[in-house]
C-alpha cells in the first residue's frame, strides 16, 4: 500500500480528475456534474417562477421564456436525473458485484466527457447571437427546422444533444457489458442486488430508445445543414418527429426513474430489517417488464395528434398496462414496512416520500392514459404536474435517499442527520406546494409565458412560485450536508446501515486476488485508503478520452457555427473549429489505437466469474454486440423514416431513372465480396498465417474503397451532371442522407483494417491473439447487411 | 333547418363525466394508499438502533397482499377503461343531423383563422349557432399548433398538411372570452394564440350567413 501511495503522490491533483478512468473517481465527477447542471436548471425554473408569480408580469419576454422552458427540460431530464443515476451505477455497480471496474473503463471516461462537454455546448447556444432554441425540449419539428428556428444556437443545442446520445450509447454498451460480464465468481443472477438490476434496466432501456432521437437528431440537423427536407411540412414531417420523438422520450421517463426506484429498493430492507415483500424474482420480473412495455405506449403522446381511434384505444390499453409492474413494485415497497422495526434516518425518509409522491403522480399518470380524458388535460398544467410528481419528484426524492444512503460508503464519513431531516421537513413540504396546485390549473396551457388576470390563475400560480423559491433555498442544506460529509467531520463504521449487500461487505463474493484490488478495501473505514486507487489504476490515467470528447464536440460546433444554407454572416467563422475539432479528434483515435497497439492500457481481467452467455465468451465481443443492436436500431429507425417520408408522397421517380442499376449492382458485388474476403483475413489469422491475413485483408481494403469510390463518382454525376442533390425532394433528401451515413459506417471500417493492417506488419496479430480481425469481421458483415436493405430502397423501389 | 339537438349528449358532458369517474376514484385509491402507507410507517417504527437479522417473519403473507392488491388495481383500470371507450363513443362520433356547421380551422403564428363553407373567415372569432352540431375541421399553416377550447373540454391539434376533427355543441348563446387557446408551444406568440368563442340563437346566424359577402 505504500508502495501505491507513492505512485500517487507524482500525479497532480488535476492530472487525476482528467484523466482518470476509475469508476469511483467517474462516479464522482457524474456526481458533482450533474448537480451543476441541476444549478443550472434550476435557475431557470426560478427565473420561469418569478415570470409566473403574477399575470401579466414582464420579468421575462416571450423568448427568453421559451428559451428557458426548453433548456429547463432538457437540462433537468438529459443532464441532471438521468446522469445522477449514472453516477451511482459508475460507484455501486462495480462493487455490489464485485468487479474492479466497468468493463470498459476508458470508454467510461468518454462518455463522462461526452456528457459534460455535450451539456455545456446546450449552455452556450444561450449566448449565441439570436438566443438559443425556444421550441421546448420535444424539440417538435417544423418548429425545430431552420425555418421557424433559425440561427447558430438551436443548431449548437442540437449538435449538444446529438453527442450526449453518443455518450449514453457508450455508456450503457459498457454497463451492460459490465453486468452481463463482470460480476465476481457466486454473484449469479439470482445474487445481484436490486440497484444493480435496475440499473441493468436502465440502461437496456437507453440502449433501445436513444437510437431513435439519435436518427431523429441526425435527420433534422441534415435538413437544417444540408438542407435536405425530412421535416418540412410537406413531407408528413411533423408527425414523423412526434413517433421518433416519443419512441424515445417515452421510455426516458423510465430511463430517469428506474436507478431511482433501485435505490429505494435497498434502501426498504436495510431500514425496516426485514426482507423486501414479494419475491426478488417478481420486483425483478416487474422491472424487466418495463423494458418492453415502455416503448409500447409512447403513442399516448399522441393521442390528440388525430391517429386512428383504434390506435388511441390500443395505447390508452398499453398504457393502463404499464401500470400494472409498477403498482406490483409500489405495492410490494409499501408491504415491506410490515412487521418490521424501521428506522427512520434521513435516506429511509427520502425514500419514502418518494414513494408517496410517485403514487400521486402515478394515479394522475392514469387520468392522462384515457385517450378521452387526455382530451383537455393534454398541454396544460395537469401535465407539467404530473410528470414533475411522477419523473422529477419520485426520481429527485429516491436518488436524494440514495445520496444520504451511499455518502458514508463515498466518503468514509457521516452526513450530519439533523439537517438531512430538516432538508427533508423543507422539501418535502414545498415541493408539493410547488407542483400540486398545478393539478388544480388543468386549464391553463404550459408553457405560456404570460396569462391575463381574467384567467384567474394568479393565485395558484403565485402559491406555486412560493412553494418553488422554498424547494430551492432548502438545497442548501443538503449542499451543506454533502460539505460536513466530504470534510470529514462526523466519524462513521464501515457498514453504518447494517446492510446486506456487496458494496457494504466487500470479500464475500469476491475471490481472493480481487479483494486486494479492491480500494475501498475490505470494509475499512480509512480515508486515506478510500482517496486512491489501486496501483493498476494509477497507471491507468488516459487523455485519450477527453481528447476525443473535445475534438468531436469541437468538429460538431463548428458544423453548427457553419450554417451554411441560411446565408448568415457566420460563414466561415464554424471552419477554424470544424478544422480544429477533426485534428484533435484524428490524434485522439490514433492515440487510442496507438495505446492498445502497444499494449499501454491493459485492464487485468479477472480470472472467472459469472458470466453471460459463457466464460469463454470475450468481453469485447459482448460489447461489440451490444454497440450492433443499438446500431442496428439507428438504421432501422432511419430507414423507416425512409418508408414513412416516402409513403406519404405520391410521386416517386421511376426505379433506374436516376440511379444505374447495372453501377449499384456491380457496386453491390463489390462490398459483398469484401464479407467473403474479411472471413478468409480471419481464417488466415486463425491459423497464425500472417501473410494470408495481409493479402486478404488487403483485398478487403481495396474492395471497400473501391465501393467508396465508385459511390464517389456516382455522387459526382448526380450533382454536377443530372442537378440531382440533397435539395431535390425527398427522393435527393433520403437518398444522399442515407446512403451517406452508409458511407460513413464504411469509412470507419476502412480505418479499423489500417489499424490491423499495421498491427499485423508489427507481428502482433498471432494465432493465440487475433480477436480483433474477428470483432472487425463482426462489425463488416453488419456494414454489409444494412447495405442490402438501402441497395434495393433506392436501385430497385 | 331543425330545431336544436339539445337532447344529445355533448363531447363536454361525456368528459366531465369521466372527469368525475377518475376524480373520486383517484382520490380514493390515492387517499387509501397513502394512508395504509403512512400507517404502517408510524406503527412499525423503531427508535433503536439494532442490528437487523434481515428475518421474513410474514412469510407467505406477503405475496398474498401484493397480488391481492394488485388484482383489485387491475380492477380499477378495467373500470376506467370501460368509462373511457364508453365516452369515446361519444366523443368522436358526431350524432348525423342536418343542424351541422362545418368549420375549417387554420393555427397561424399567432393566430386563428375561421373559414366558414360560404369562403368568409373571421379571425381570433369563432362563431357558431346556439344547439348546432359543430364539426371543426383543423390544420395549419406552419408549425403544431393545438386547438383547445378548455371549458367545453375538446381539443385536437392543428398540424401542417393534415386535417384533424372535432365535434361539439353549445347551448348558451353569448360571448365567452378567451375561451380558445393554443396548447402547444409554437413560437414566440403562444401565449397570445387566444380567440373568442361566440354563440349565437339560431336565427341571428342564420341571418349572419345569408347576409352573402359579394366579392
Ligand atoms: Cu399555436
Ligand atoms: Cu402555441
Amino acid at each position: 500500500m505504500q508502495q501505491v501511495e507513492a505512485v500517487y503522490q507524482k500525479r497532480s491533483w488535476l492530472k487525476r480528475w482528467l484523466f482518470t478512468t476509475y469508476h469511483k473517481d467517474i462516479g464522482v465527477l457524474y456526481f458533482v456534474t450533474s448537480l451543476y447542471f441541476a444549478f443550472v436548471a434550476g435557475l431557470l425554473a426560478a427565473l420561469m417562477r418569478v415570470q409566473l408569480s403574477a399575470p401579466g408580469n414582464t420579468f421575462l419576454g416571450p423568448t427568453e421564456f421559451n428559451s428557458a422552458v426548453t433548456a429547463h427540460g432538457l437540462i433537468m431530464i438529459l443532464w441532471f436525473l438521468s446522469p445522477l443515476g449514472v453516477a451511482f451505477a459508475n460507484y455501486i455497480v462495480p462493487m455490489q458485484i464485485g468487479a474492479d471496474d466497468l468493463a470498459f473503463p476508458r470508454l467510461n471516461a468518454l462518455s463522462y466527457w461526452l456528457f459534460l462537454i455535450s451539456g455545456m455546448m446546450l449552455v452556450m447556444s444561450f449566448f449565441m447571437p439570436g438566443g438559443g432554441f425556444g421550441g421546448g425540449w420535444t424539440t417538435y419539428a417544423p418548429l425545430s427546422t431552420a425555418q421557424y428556428s433559425p440561427g447558430p444556437g438551436p443548431s449548437l443545442a442540437f449538435m449538444g444533444f446529438i453527442l450526449l446520445c453518443v455518450s449514453i450509447t457508450v455508456g450503457s454498451v459498457n454497463f451492460i457489458t459490465t453486468i452481463l460480464w463482470k460480476r465476481a465468481p457466486g454473484m449469479g443472477f439470482r445474487e445481484i442486488p436490486m440497484f444493480t438490476w435496475f440499473t441493468f434496466f436502465t440502461q437496456v432501456l437507453m440502449l433501445m430508445a436513444f437510437p431513435s432521437l439519435l436518427a431523429a437528431l441526425l435527420l433534422l440537423m441534415s435538413d437544417r445543414l444540408l438542407g435536405t427536407q425530412f421535416f418540412a411540412a410537406s413531407s408528413g414531417g411533423a408527425l414523423l418527429w412526434d413517433n421518433l420523438f416519443w419512441f424515445f422520450g417515452h421510455p426516458e421517463v423510465y430511463v430517469v426513474l428506474l436507478p431511482a426506484f433501485g435505490a429505494i429498493l435497498e434502501i426498504l430492507p436495510t431500514f425496516t430489517g426485514r426482507p423486501l415483500a414479494a419475491r426478488t424474482a417478481i420486483l425483478v420480473a416487474a422491472g424487466f417488464l418495463v423494458v418492453p412495455l415502455s416503448v409500447y405506449v409512447f403513442a399516448h403522446h399522441e393521442f390528440v395528434t388525430g391517429i386512428p381511434l383504434a390506435l388511441r384505444e390500443g395505447f390508452t390499453i398499453t398504457t393502463f398496462a404499464i401500470s400494472v409492474p409498477f403498482d406490483v413494485m409500489v405495492l410490494s415497497m409499501i408491504h415491506s414496512l410490515t412487521g418490521g422495526r424501521i428506522k427512520l434516518k434521513t435516506p429511509m425518509l427520502f425514500a419514502i416520500a418518494a414513494v408517496i409522491i410517485f403514487i400521486i403522480g402515478g394515479i394522475t399518470g392514469v387520468f392522462l392514459a384515457s385517450f378521452v380524458l387526455d382530451i383537455n388535460l393534454r398541454g396544460t398544467y395537469f401535465v407539467v404536474a404530473h410528470f414533475h410528481y411522477v419523473m422529477a419528484g419520485a426520481t429527485i426524492f429516491g436518488l436524494f435517499a440514495a445520496t444520504y444512503y451511499w455518502l458514508p460508503k463515498m466518503t468514509n464519513h457521516m452526513y450530519s442527520e439533523r439537517l438531512g431531516k430538516l432538508h427533508f421537513i423543507t422539501s418535502f413540504i414545498s415541493f408539493n406546494v410547488l407542483y400540486f396546485p398545478m393539478f388544480l390549473l388543468y386549464e391553463m396551457p404550459r408553457r405560456i409565458y404570460t396569462y391575463q388576470a381574467s384567467t384567474g390563475w394568479g393565485t395558484l400560480n403565485y402559491i406555486a412560485s412560493i412553494g418553488g423559491f422554498v424547494f430551492i433555498a432548502s438545497q442548501v442544506f443538503f449542499l451543506v450536508n454533502l460539505l460536513i460529509a466530504v470534510r470529514g467531520k462526523i466519524p462513521t463504521t464501515p457498514n453504518p446501515w447494517h446492510a446486506i449487500t456487496p458494496e457494504w461487505v466487500p470479500g464475500v463474493f469476491a475471490p481472493a486476488g480481487l479483494l486486494k484490488s479492491m480500494p475501498n478495501g475490505v470494509g475499512n473505514g480509512n480515508a486515506e485508503i478510500h482517496s486512491e486507487g489501486t496501483a493498476a489504476h494509477h497507471q491507468h490515467l488516459s487523455q485519450r478520452p477527453l481528447a476525443l470528447a473535445s475534438g468531436a464536440a469541437l468538429t460538431l460546433t463548428g458544423l453548427a457555427l457553419s450554417s451554411w444554407n441560411l446565408g448568415l454572416p457566420f460563414l466561415g467563422i464554424g471552419n477554424p473549429f470544424f478544422f480544429a475539432g477533426l485534428a484533435l479528434l484524428a490524434w485522439a483515435v490514433i492515440g487510442w489505437a496507438h495505446d492498445d497497439m502497444i499494449g499501454k492500457f491493459k485492464v487485468p481481467d479477472e480470472e472467472r466469474g459469472e458470466r453471460w452467455p459463457s466464460i469463454s465468451f470475450p468481453k469485447v465481443k459482448l460489447g461489440i454486440w451490444t454497440f450492433l443492436a443499438s446500431e442496428v436500431l439507428v438504421f432501422g429507425s432511419i430507414l423507416s423514416s425512409y418508408l414513412y417520408v416516402r409513403a406519404y408522397s405520391t410521386a416517386w421517380p421511376a426505379p433506374g431513372s436516376i440511379h444505374s442499376i447495372t453501377i449499384g449492382t456491380i457496386n453491390t458485388v463489390v462490398l459483398l465480396s469484401s464479407s467473403l474476403t474479411a472471413l478468409l483475413a480471419l481464417r488466415a489469422a486463425r491459423s497464425g498465417d500472417r501473410r494470408g491475413l495481409l493479402a486478404w485483408i488487403g483485398l478487403t481494403f481495396a474492395l471497400g474503397s473501391t465501393f467508396l469510390a465508385v459511390k464517389g463518382f456516382e455522387w459526382y454525376d448526380l450533382i454536377y451532371n443530372l442537378g440531382f442533390t440533397p435539395h431535390s425532394g425527398l427522393p435527393g433528401t433520403t437518398y444522399f442522407f442515407i446512403v451517406g451515413l452508409h458511407g460513413a459506417h464504411v469509412f470507419a471500417g476502412l480505418m479499423v483494417m489500417l489499424y490491423i493492417i499495421r498491427k499485423a506488419f508489427a507481428g502482433k496479430i498471432t494465432k493465440e491473439n487475433h480477436q480483433v480481425v474477428e470483432l472487425f469481421g463482426l462489425y463488416w458483415s453488419f456494414v454489409d447487411i444494412v447495405w442490402i436493405f438501402i441497395f434495393p430502397l433506392f436501385y430497385l423501389m | 333547418m331543425n330545431l336544436s339537438v339539445g337532447y344529445l349528449i355533448t363531447p363536454t358532458q361525456a368528459w366531465y363525466g369521466l372527469w368525475d369517474i377518475f376524480v373520486y376514484l383517484g382520490i380514493a385509491v390515492g387517499v387509501v394508499v397513502i394512508s395504509y402507507f403512512v400507517y404502517h410507517v408510524v406503527r412499525y417504527r423503531s427508535k433503536e438502533d439494532y442490528v437487523p437479522t434481515y428475518e421474513n417473519k410474514n412469510g407467505s403473507h406477503d405475496l398474498r397482499f401484493v397480488l391481492v392488491s394488485t388484482s383489485l388495481s387491475i380492477i380499477v383500470l378495467i373500470i376506467l377503461s370501460a368509462g373511457t371507450l364508453n365516452a369515446a363513443s361519444v366523443t368522436f362520433n358526431p350524432p348525423a343531423t342536418n343542424d351541422t356547421v362545418n368549420i375549417e380551422v387554420i393555427g397561424h403564428q399567432f393566430y386563428w383563422q375561421f373559414v366558414y363553407p360560404d369562403g368568409r373567415s373571421l379571425i381570433n372569432n369563432l362563431t357558431i349557432p346556439a344547439g348546432a352540431v359543430v364539426i371543426l375541421n383543423v390544420t395549419s399553416q406552419d408549425v403544431f399548433h393545438s386547438f383547445g377550447i378548455s371549458q367545453f373540454a375538446v381539443k385536437i391539434d392543428a398540424i401542417p398538411d393534415r386535417y384533424n376533427t372535432l365535434w361539439f355543441s353549445v347551448q348558451q348563446p353569448g360571448v365567452y372570452v378567451d375561451a380558445i387557446r393554443c396548447y402547444e408551444l409554437c413560437g414566440a406568440g403562444h401565449a397570445y394564440m387566444i380567440a373568442n368563442l361566440t354563440v349565437v340563437s339560431q336565427a341571428a346566424y342564420q341571418q349572419w350567413i345569408s347576409q352573402k359577402v359579394n366579392g
